[in-house]
């Protein structure tokens, strides 16, 4: 993930709004995504993504660069999607889901599913680690500092949702062996 | 070498290695490990698999939300609440709201004032459209910015030729303690037809004043203007107070008084109502904030409405002390303006409104409005994303119509918007002003996506949408996206959810404008309840209800939270969110009310039943 110039942070830092319209440019996909994937609703992702950048400027005169610009914008994105979602009374249900193997045991392995229906039916836990590590490219030590989460809960997770997800994703011969 | 790790431990750690995660010995075992074992190396094939069916995933369409997010940004922006600890700010104000919350406002239903208060609203509707060009001067004292500083003052100009070319000048004639180590607050604004450009200091949170401060002022300049682009920002309530004065039910008449010489007109408001005032002085710099609830005096002119002083007061009392005053030193009506008046620099930091103007811009098969209030036609155009834009003006009063192709229903569903039934034009969806966006009317035609916005009255603005050849679609009454119902309910549906409660007690003037009930894949139910005041003008969420049977306890939160009972039932407050959350015998409730603090939230909270 490429970091912004410092020197536009900084202007934007200062409330200058055209240096933070070029990072909401440069970032609203990423944060889009990130919302898509934790929340799987356009609708909501639209609004949330909003949400997080209009907050990243309102926060911003608290950023002292000790993380990576793109770190602590995905927290924001992240703690507002979960805002959403507990506002929705679906955290809820998520949270309840984490407590059981999350694997639909119906799954028919001779179809491929979609990646994205696959990692939209990942326990939010699971899913929200995967997506940072392996659609973001964040580092495990990032996505440690975005999730609120020791370092060692993130590879477990990660390496627990790659899991799940080869189950569902590849064809049974390949897949089946995935959980050992 | 032999491997010395055992399958169970080697295969935790392919993730990890796969990743590049792991220290250089770690990796060399697994690695070693892996590559003697079928077992882990076919493992290994196939989450490395995953990772690369996952990494190579396309975005697919993401949607542009750069001008959304920007009107948000440049309207937080210009009322400087980047500038401080927020945080701790936010805190403050809804403790001060806390406080004064419990009594009524400043009397506005007297009904003997009343007949009068809309004659003001008149007067002041008329002088706004018939003005053509102004220019006052005014001393501003304000108390209270920084512990270090209790007082600054400034003098102030402001300029303004119809219908959209202003300008602001604020120059800082306070004795700071250490000239050279503060920010001298001087504000210089100017918008014209198609750049606007301001000159601020550079800003940092007063908090760490004046440490923080780099010595540097700061430029920015628009180009390519959308018509009235920032209008709700634009300082045009400090030459008629027509979006503050909007409604005579907001405001209390006090009667007729001298300032400065002259016959004025004397009436009194909550600060939360006089926001477009107040702001039009701090489109830029640092100035103090206040609280929903300070009272603000103002003296209009009683034969131009002009503003000749405000003053905002601490709390609702008319003894409270001044924390801001304004006062007219001198105005008129000039013929003309010195050339470069409203000519706007071009400053390094430059961003574009990307309009185009065009007079012959087409609208395809929509025509304009048969009725615009007397407004006449002033630019029209396209903008890069396909929008095509007509605009009317007269004075300071302007209309502008946005149309865009849609699909049904569209993208961005106005979940919060009033449903309004029009004369002959079916459908419409209203939103009120707010700080962040003006107000507006939503048409969703077969295949056109028509948007008002103006800061003509509501009824008005209604009676334009409606003299437009479209046939407004009702949206959808419920749309299914991701696994998730959204569903319009009208009123008498309500009553069928054996969850759902209605509050017996509102402030004055709210009642519901739209009801939404939410429901997944699990039948799990959230039903949320908009309400709003008809005229409301800056009144944002206005109040909203939240309730579900699905959420079984309070959800965690991050928040400083605040303890509150409702109905014995023990709940909590949000200062952040302006929201107050209780479980009710396994339904979990909220109200959500930011403008009005945790005293109004609270009643309305326990009128529920």
């Amino acid at each position: 993930m490429p970091e912004p110039d410092p020197q536009v942070v900084r202007a934007a830092r200062g409330g200058d709004t055209g240096a933070f319209e070029s990072l909401v440019r440069f970032y609203q996909a990423h944060v889009w995504r990130l919302c898509f994937h934790l929340l799987h609703d356009e609708t909501l992702a639209d609004d949330v993504t909003q949400e997080a950048l209009v907050k990243a400027f309102r926060f911003l005169p608290s950023y002292r660069g000790e993380s990576k610009f793109s770190t602590w914008l995905y927290s924001i994105t992240r703690n507002c999607a979960l805002d959403e979602l507990r506002k929705a009374g679906r955290r809820h249900d998520l949270l309840t889901q984490l407590g059981r193997e999350a694997v639909p045991t119906h799954r028919d392995h001779s179809v491929r599913i979609e990646v994205r229906e696959a990692i939209a039916a990942l326990p939010l836990e699971l899913r929200e680690a995967v997506v940072l590590i392996d659609m973001f490219g964040t580092s495990y030590s990032e996505a440690a500092a975005i999730l609120g989460v020791p370092l060692g809960t993130v590879k477990s997770r990660v390496h627990r949702a790659r899991l799940v997800l080869a189950r569902w994703l590849l064809p049974a011969s390949q897949g089946s062996t995935g959980e050992a | 070498m032999k491997p010395e790790l055992d399958c169970g431990s080697a295969l935790e750690d392919i993730s990890s290695l796969l990743d590049g995660e792991l220290n250089v010995a770690r990796a060399l075992a697994v690695r070693t490990h892996v590559e003697s074992c079928p077992k882990c190396s076919e493992q290994a094939l196939v989450l490395d698999e995953v990772r690369r069916a996952l990494r190579t995933q396309s975005a697919g369409e993401v949607p542009d939300v750069t001008a959304a997010v920007m009107r948000r940004v440049e309207r937080q922006s210009q009322r400087r609440q980047v500038r401080g600890p927020l945080r701790v700010a936010g805190v403050a104000a809804a403790v001060a709201a806390l406080l004064l919350a419990s009594s009524s406002l400043i009397g506005t239903r007297r009904p003997p004032a009343s007949a009068r208060a809309s004659e003001v609203t008149s007067g002041v509707r008329d002088a706004a459209r018939s003005l053509d060009a102004y220019r006052a001067r005014y001393e501003i004292v304000e108390r209270g910015w920084h512990e270090t500083v209790p007082m600054r003052r400034f003098d102030a100009e402001v300029s303004f030729s119809a219908p959209e070319s202003f300008r602001l000048t604020i120059r800082d004639n306070t004795s700071y303690p250490d000239p050279s180590r503060w920010p001298p607050n001087d504000v210089d604004l100017i918008v014209n037809a198609r750049r606007s450009w301001i000159r601020e200091p550079d800003l940092c949170p007063e908090a760490s004043l004046p440490a923080c401060w780099t010595g540097a002022t700061e430029e920015r300049t628009v180009v390519a203007r959308r018509p009235f682009d920032g209008a709700a920002g634009l300082p045009s309530d400090l030459i008629v107070p027509l979006e503050t004065l909007s409604t005579s039910e907001l405001f209390e008449l006090l009667g007729r008084e001298r300032v400065l010489g002259r016959s004025a007109l004397h009436v009194a408001l909550p600060h939360r109502q006089a926001v477009p005032l107040i702001s039009a002085l701090q489109q830029g710099g640092s100035w103090r904030e206040f609280s929903p609830f300070d009272r603000v005096d103002l003296w209009l002119d009683a034969e131009t409405w002009f503003p000749l002083r405000f003053d905002v007061r601490r709390g609702r009392s008319a003894a409270g002390q001044v924390l801001l005053s304004a006062r007219a030193t001198s105005f008129s009506q000039p013929q003309d303006f010195a050339p470069g008046t409203f000519r706007a620099p071009t400053a390094a930091l430059q961003r574009s409104g990307g309009f185009v103007q065009d007079s012959e811009v087409s609208f395809g098969d929509v025509r304009s409005p048969e009725f615009t209030a007397g407004l006449r036609p002033y630019r029209a155009g396209a903008t890069s994303a396909g929008e095509r834009i007509l605009s009317y003006a007269r004075g300071l009063t302007w209309l502008t119509m946005a149309v865009e192709r849609s699909s049904h229903p569209p993208r961005g569903y106005p979940s919060t918007a009033e449903q309004v039934a029009l004369e002959g034009s079916g459908v419409a969806y209203y939103e009120p002003a707010s700080s962040d966006s003006r107000r507006r009317v939503d048409l969703y035609a077969r295949r056109t996506h028509a948007s008002l916005e103006s800061n003509l009255p509501r009824a008005v603005l209604l009676r334009v949408a409606s003299s437009l050849d479209l046939m407004g679609r009702p949206l959808p009454g419920g749309i299914e996206r991701s696994g998730l119902r959204v569903t319009r309910l009208g009123s008498s549906a309500l009553g069928a959810l054996s969850f759902a409660e209605s509050p017996t007690h509102l402030p004055p003037g709210y009642r519901t404008t739209s009801s939404f009930l939410v429901e997944n894949r699990r039948g799990h139910r959230t039903l949320s309840v908009y309400y709003r005041r008809a005229q409301a003008e800056y009144d944002g969420l206005g109040i909203r209800t939240t309730q579900s049977p699905s959420v079984r306890f309070l959800p965690p939160s991050f928040e400083d939270l605040q303890p509150v009972t409702v109905d014995g039932r023990s709940g909590r407050w949000s200062p952040e969110r302006g929201e107050v959350e209780w479980m009710d015998q396994g339904v979990y409730r909220s109200v959500r009310a930011p403008s009005l603090g945790r005293g109004a939230a609270v009643q309305v909270a326990r009128s529920l039943e």
